[in-house]
């Protein structure tokens, strides 16, 4: 078991300061990407044909599947939390691996699509396949959130990466902490993207 | 388990809804409710709002009363203004 700081009273409120750190970080990252869809709004109220016109040109069965896999990666780490407490190390290396193989799944369909979105000349620059007014805004942000989410999936990855590697060295009861506030980072990084999916494939099919 | 196994079929279930409203119902801006609802459910399972101690559900609520500022004060100001868009 590790050692809690000195400069706690116990080990419940060494994780309870861990949590409302993680919760207070989210709270910030939730105002960060708020902005975005505040955004998103605003031109989707002024200009709502080309932002329709251009969200209809989105890959939504890519986006489907990658909402899917996000839902049940977030299910896996959820599920992972009782093999800590129980202390089934075993348990939690497998579902933090199947958590990993889903999100680098997530990447490389996001990849895949983000080449069909340059080949079809989606990019808002030079040679931009649409004429409505609106459609490279709507592009922009389209870009701009996925690649702000991309990157907070690579975060998770790299925090998933490191979470088993420690549960492959040490005993899994003392993981708690940590996996808790991975846990919560995923599901947050799943929520951004839950509100993403109807703003970027759905709200153009009218 | 149990609890995440419920949660994901609640989760898929209105997954399924928003597609079939957009898709099917060519209702789109529609199909941002059941995400509505995804978003909180997440927060409430998997994210444990809806068994944690007070502290958690303070920060959340905080960051939900910025964001309403940020928005609210925004939309004073776009829906009140009379936007003219040269051509």
């Amino acid at each position: 078991m590790a050692e809690t700081g000195i400069q706690y009273e116990s080990p419940s409120h060494e994780a309870e300061t861990a949590q409302a750190g993680m919760w207070l970080f989210l709270a910030s990252e939730f105002l960060f990407f708020g902005g975005l869809f505040l955004v998103w709004t605003i031109y989707r109220v002024t200009l709502p044909d080309g932002f329709a016109a251009a969200s209809r040109h989105t890959n939504i069965v890519i986006g489907a599947v990658n909402t899917v896999l996000l839902l049940v990666s977030g299910a896996c780490l959820s599920a992972g939390l009782p093999a800590v407490q129980s202390g089934n190390g075993r348990m939690f290396r497998r579902i933090l691996s199947g958590a990993l193989v889903i999100a680098l799944l997530f990447l490389a369909l996001k990849g895949l699509e983000w080449h069909e979105d340059l080949n079809e000349h989606l990019f808002p620059a030079a040679h931009f396949a649409l004429s409505e007014r609106g459609a490279g805004l709507f592009f922009c942000f389209y870009f701009v959130a996925t690649f702000l989410h991309g990157a907070h999936m690579v975060a998770g990855i790299v925090l998933l990466l490191w979470l088993l590697r420690r549960a492959r060295s040490e005993p899994v009861a003392s993981l708690r902490m940590p996996a808790e506030s991975v846990t919560l980072y995923w599901a947050f990084v799943d929520l951004i993207w839950i509100v993403l999916f109807p703003l970027i494939y759905l709200s153009g099919r009218v | 388990m149990w609890r995440a196994a419920t949660t994901l079929l609640g989760l898929l279930s209105l997954f399924t809804a928003e597609v079939v409203i957009a898709v099917v119902f060519r209702m789109g801006l529609w199909a941002l409710l059941p995400g509505i609802g995804m978003a909180g459910l997440v927060a409430a399972r998997f994210m444990g709002l809806d068994r944690r101690e007070n502290l958690p559900r303070i920060f959340a609520l905080s960051g939900v009363f910025w964001l309403a500022i940020l928005i609210g004060l925004t939309a004073t100001d776009v829906l009140t203004r009379h936007m003219v868009i040269a051509h």
